[in-house]
């Protein structure tokens, strides 16, 4: 079995300075998103954002620049309002977990 | 002549029927046939409730929960974990519609004005309080309430907890708010960062005082005359609805 694909889910936390705390859960199988959840005590509007952000990134690049691109292009093209943290923030927490 | 909203006077509820009532006040006031409402309630039992984008298995001790029988909930609003205790706090939601003026499309202005009557209510009482953004009320730095808002169905639904007593312990055992073990040193530093009505004025203050102390700080802060009201009909089968949702494990363990 090649190791690349045995399933380990990476972790990463970020506290924004002067916001809120961001967790991340992501998985890279062959350089690829192959899980990704992030949580923690931030706002969003609307909230169905997330879980859509998500489902976007599930099979796309794991590299951290195109995680950068689509996670700010997302949320840039969405509107999203986030309080406690910026959609950079987001994209750092997900790159951290990718690479750990 | 000031416009009327509708008070909800306080009611003690599980955390699945509380936030239910929220969700359904906040729903029937999009749909156009309820009012802008002031609501006061209590916990019983006590409820640890989390943030929407929160995971309960990174928030919540679930075997000190069940010791201590607290239930477990989700919010439909963003924001951190609290322990929503039964015998220590008075909370509150407002609900208007989305485009009331009064309501600030900014955040923060939002969150000033409604966080308003909580900071007039405690002044009434003699604690010189502020709003701290993003979303606490202070006293000399420490949080004594703390608050979360969500835009939803066209309305918004603005909910907080106001602290009248604190068991640090408990909250400490039941949030998982630090990978380090429950010491002392973390109870006096968590002691640091918040307050309590009663600890600032040093004396038994009743929940009736407060009340109508944050009843009061409401009505001037938001500019409204508050009518006594009830839930309606309609309203009463929305709860039925959300009250479904809110006590599956599929919502509460949904992240």
């Amino acid at each position: 079995m090649d190791l690349s694909e045995v399933a380990v889910v990476g972790k990463s936390e970020f506290k924004v300075p002067g916001g809120k705390l961001l967790r991340a859960r992501a998985e890279a199988r062959n350089h690829k998103i192959a899980f990704v959840q992030v949580t923690g005590d931030f706002f969003m509007t609307p909230e169905t954002d997330l879980e859509d952000l998500e489902a976007q990134l599930l099979g796309s690049s794991a590299d951290p620049d195109a995680v950068r691109d689509a996670v700010n292009s997302f949320f840039r093209s969405r509107g999203t309002v986030i309080t406690g943290a910026s959609p950079d923030d987001f994209a750092r927490v997900i790159i951290s977990a990718l690479e750990s | 002549m000031s416009e009327s909203w509708r008070f909800l006077d306080l009611k003690v509820s599980d955390a699945y029927t509380n936030m239910a009532v929220d969700e359904a006040l906040a729903c029937a006031r999009g749909e156009g046939g309820s009012p802008n409402t002031l609501r006061f309630y209590m916990w019983r039992p006590s409820a640890v409730t989390i943030g929407y984008f929160q995971s309960v298995e990174d928030e919540v001790d679930l075997e000190a929960c069940r010791r201590y029988g607290i239930d477990i909930n989700r919010r439909i609003s963003g924001g951190g974990a609290v322990l929503n205790s039964s015998t220590g706090e008075i909370t509150y939601s407002i609900v208007t519609a989305d485009d009331d003026p009064r309501v600030s499309q900014d955040v923060t202005e939002s969150y000033r004005y409604l966080c308003g009557g909580i900071v007039e209510g405690l002044a009434s009482l003699g604690i010189g309080a502020e709003f701290k953004p993003i979303n606490d009320v202070v006293v000399r730095g420490r949080k004594i309430s703390g608050n979360a808002q969500i835009r939803r169905y066209g309305a918004v639904l603005h909910h907080g907890t106001i602290l009248v007593d604190y068991d640090a312990k408990q909250m400490f055992s039941v949030l998982k708010v630090s990978k380090e073990k429950l010491s002392d040193k973390m109870i006096q530093q968590a002691e640091e960062r918040v307050t309590t009505i009663r600890r600032e004025l040093q004396r038994n203050v009743s929940f009736e005082e407060v009340r109508r102390a944050l009843h009061d700080g409401f009505r001037r802060a938001l500019g409204v005359k508050l009518v006594p009201g009830e839930i309606t009909p309609h309203e009463e089968q929305l709860v039925k609805k959300f009250r479904e949702k809110y006590a599956s494990r599929e919502w509460i363990f949904r992240r």
